[in-house]
């Protein structure tokens, strides 16, 4: 458990430190007043931390504690007023990171006291402490293998795949950066959903000019954070492996299992090709279907069903499926196709910018 | 299948299940599945079907005589909606291990296919392309035999004691099915898996298969040695370590045992290297044993060891189907139905029981009578402890099950 209040400013999204806060009967309205203001100036603070570093600072020493556990709701209240899906997002992982490191840097027995604590009680994962080496490692968590993976499935680095882990009896076996990484990211998501909750209120107009400076800085930050763009016409010779595997295999009239077909298609409709230009390239294989082709194609672009317009899968689960073939140095360096794509040709047309001036 | 065989295997499946849906258990929450069924007219697939206790659905099962059953391994708020609005509650982990995705001799003997462009047929698995006339539609002929299904039993059993000692199931968690064709099934259906999401299944897979595996991360690695750190030697995993750590340990062990010169070489070793390993087996093996292995080939770094024990993976990891775990929405095989394919019913097998189950008998369920048919071309097969055929264009009288299964697939008519 929690106890102090100076806890509960550090962890502010605990079911302990929320019992507080709940306690309090804090009032939007009464944000306006004198005696709120430092508070609500903390929670601006917050936010804006976020938005510039991508992380909240672990600025908790410096103000009271009842001031900086009142200041994370009210962050809240700021960000979902604001409204924007990229700053419920960043903001999310911002505070996320602001508990983990707070976690990794406490005394080491507080340290796994608290990872404990928090996992379980705000969690309720099944975890327990352990105290043992395995392999010439040493671990200080075992955490059931549901709640690793629910957190840990996302996570890109190979250390993390499951297959990697020390696994027995169903726990995986964590180093306590590990298991705050993990934490980090279950944190993230509840304050993420958290955001996602429609709530009908309005800011006081007082703080509506402190609100619309963040807003700003929000718009020049966004700015920064530019977008890899899509090319607009597609070069083969930018595929990458798999791809262009499974594009040979289609025009030599070979046949593709089902989730080759979907990840192509996918593909090409994210480089530019048009659903009639995939329905042409499909029409060279032996069991091609113009009917059948035609709505599962219409279907992947979004036209049709769920309207949702799809992306292919990532490498991880292409190789996964066996569909990764013949990995070069740039498949090393990104987790999807498209990605892949986008680079190779960026560094295409670097090439011929560099050949034309010679 | 002629309208003849159709209307006569139709009678026999109506036999069936007005004598024995008794044997029918529901499956947990079977309000909350998904059911769906293969008719014989036509191969039509009827889905979305959902029943309020296991008496309904018996009587569906008795009136409407479906060739095969299936249910959702998903829980659904309403089962009998289209699938974006069915509210989907969770889903058991399944996993599928089918004898067509394992390497076996015996398919030379018992599979063949034929080409519908050319006519070229030949015995054995089917090719991607015809090779001589490169087309791609065939007619195959899958055939069931004991070899398959015990190649896919032991890849069962792998996944088994994976599914204990790494997830830490218990056996009475772990429900396993012979299909009733060609392979198993295995079912957890404890509550704690029902909210992992395809990228969490993806990750069991992986883990299951080994994919992904990097052996450094169990333990397999160079260390320097000496106070300059000049030299190197190789660490590695025991062959008792738990997970899989042992398993990378033992998978190699397996190998080197086993390997011969030619296998040897095709996991890119140099021939020098192959030769060596091949002339110091005995000291190698029982170095195996001591408690530096990994150090006991001279000039064998990590690189050389990666080789091994990528082959060692494939070995120790169970083959199980990567779509079927990862599909949140699959239907799956009602046990104790019976398989359109073969007449053989699905069968619920005890973890403790599955070492010595018998596919080819415990499945039969037809057990009566005799029918006479006409063969035009079967390979020899076992049913119960009877081997039958080979036969090839001839009329025989065959206890019932050994005829449904000529029947259903389609290498036999009904004699008069």
């Amino acid at each position: 458990m929690l106890t102090s209040e100076s806890d509960w400013a550090k962890y502010p999204f605990t079911v302990e430190a929320s019992r507080y806060v709940q306690e309090r009967g804090l009032k939007i309205d009464d944000l306006a007043s004198q005696m709120y203001l430092h508070i609500f100036e903390k929670a601006a603070k917050r936010v804006e931390e976020a938005i510039l570093d991508g992380v909240v600072h672990m600025s908790w020493r410096r103000v009271e504690d009842g001031v900086e556990i009142l200041s994370y709701p009210v962050a809240s209240m700021i960000v979902m007023a604001i409204g924007d899906p990229f700053l419920k997002r960043r903001y999310s992982l911002a505070e996320a990171k602001r508990a983990q490191r707070l976690l990794v840097n406490e005394m080491p027995r507080k340290s796994k006291e608290h990872t404990l604590d928090i996992a379980i009680s705000t969690f309720n994962w099944r975890i327990r402490s352990v105290d043992e080496e395995i392999g010439g490692r040493y671990f200080d968590f075992a955490v059931s293998f549901a709640d690793y993976l629910r957190n840990a499935a996302g996570f890109h680095d190979d250390k993390w795949k499951l297959v990697n882990r020390v696994v027995i009896g169903g726990y995986a076996y964590l180093t306590i950066e590990e298991a705050t990484r993990l934490l980090q990211e279950e944190i993230r998501k509840k304050i993420e959903k958290k955001l996602e909750e429609r709530l009908e209120f309005e800011l006081p107009p007082l703080l509506n000019q402190r609100v619309e400076v963040l807003k700003n800085i929000l718009a020049q930050r966004k700015g920064e954070i530019t977008i890899e763009e899509m090319p607009k016409d597609f070069i083969v010779a930018a595929f990458p492996p798999c791809i262009k595997h499974l594009y040979n295999a289609t025009f030599s009239g070979q046949h593709i299992p089902h989730l080759g077909r979907f990840t192509l298609t996918s593909f090409l409709l994210n480089t530019g090709m048009t659903t009639d230009e995939v329905m042409k390239l499909f029409s060279q294989l032996a069991d091609f279907d113009q009917k059948m082709t035609q709505y599962q194609v219409e279907h992947i672009a979004g036209v049709r069903g769920s309207r949702t317009k799809y992306t292919p899968p990532n490498c991880d689960t292409l190789r996964t499926h066996g569909i990764c073939v013949d990995m070069d140095e740039l498949c090393r360096r990104v987790r999807h196709p498209l990605t892949y794509y986008r680079r190779k040709m960026k560094a295409l047309q670097g090439t011929r910018v560099k050949k034309e001036r010679e | 299948m002629k309208i003849g065989v159709e209307e006569f295997v139709r009678q026999k499946f109506a036999e069936y299940y007005h004598e024995n849906s008794y044997e029918i258990k529901p499956p947990t929450s079977l309000e909350r599945r998904e059911f769906g069924f293969l008719l014989f007219k036509d191969r039509t697939m009827i889905r979305h079907k959902g029943f309020k206790c296991i008496e309904e659905l018996t009587r569906f099962l008795e009136i409407t005589i479906p060739s095969d059953v299936y249910h959702s391994a998903a829980y659904y708020n309403r089962p009998e909606e289209r699938m974006e609005e069915k509210g989907w509650l969770g889903a058991d982990l399944i996993f599928d291990v089918d004898a067509d995705h394992i390497e076996t001799p015996c398919k030379n003997e018992h599979d063949a296919w034929t080409c519908l462009s050319c006519g070229k047929s030949e015995k054995g698995p089917t090719p991607e392309n015809c090779p001589s006339c490169n087309q791609q539609k065939f007619e195959e002929r899958i055939w069931l035999c004991g070899d398959c299904l015990e190649a896919a039993k032991m890849e069962t059993l792998k996944l088994i004691d994976i599914l204990l000692s790494d997830f830490g199931f218990s056996n009475d968690e772990i429900v396993v099915c012979f299909s009733g064709h060609r392979g198993y099934h295995v079912h957890i259906e404890i509550e704690e898996v029902h909210s992992l999401d395809q990228l969490a299944r993806k990750e069991v897979v992986d883990f299951v298969r080994g994919t992904g595996l990097d052996a450094t991360y169990h333990g397999l690695y160079e260390k320097a040695i000496g106070a300059r750190k000049m030299g190197k030697t190789m660490v590695g995993p025991d062959i008792n370590d738990p997970g899989w750590r042992g398993r990378l340990s033992r998978g190699v062990y397996d190998f080197l045992a086993n390997a011969t010169l030619e296998q040897l070489e095709k996991t890119g070793l140099r021939k020098k290297t192959a030769g060596a390993i091949i002339e110091h087996r005995e000291s190698l093996l029982k170095a195996w044993q001591t408690k530096a292995p990994w150090d006991a080939v001279r000039g064998f770094g990590i690189s050389a060891w990666k080789k091994i024990t990528d082959y060692a993976i494939k070995t120790q990891g169970a083959n199980v189907d990567t779509v079927v775990t990862t599909d949140i929405h699959r239907l799956i095989r009602l046990p104790a139905t019976i398989h359109g394919k073969t007449g053989l019913k699905a069968v619920k097998i005890s973890v403790a029981d599955l070492e010595a189950f018998d596919p080819l008998s415990e499945s039969v369920a037809f057990t009566k009578g005799t029918v006479t048919i006409n063969v035009s071309e079967a390979p020899k097969f076992r049913l119960s402890d009877q081997f039958y055929g080979p036969y090839k264009r001839q009329k025989v009288e065959l206890p019932t099950s050994a005829a449904m299964l000529l029947l259903l697939k389609g290498c036999a008519t009904l004699g008069e």
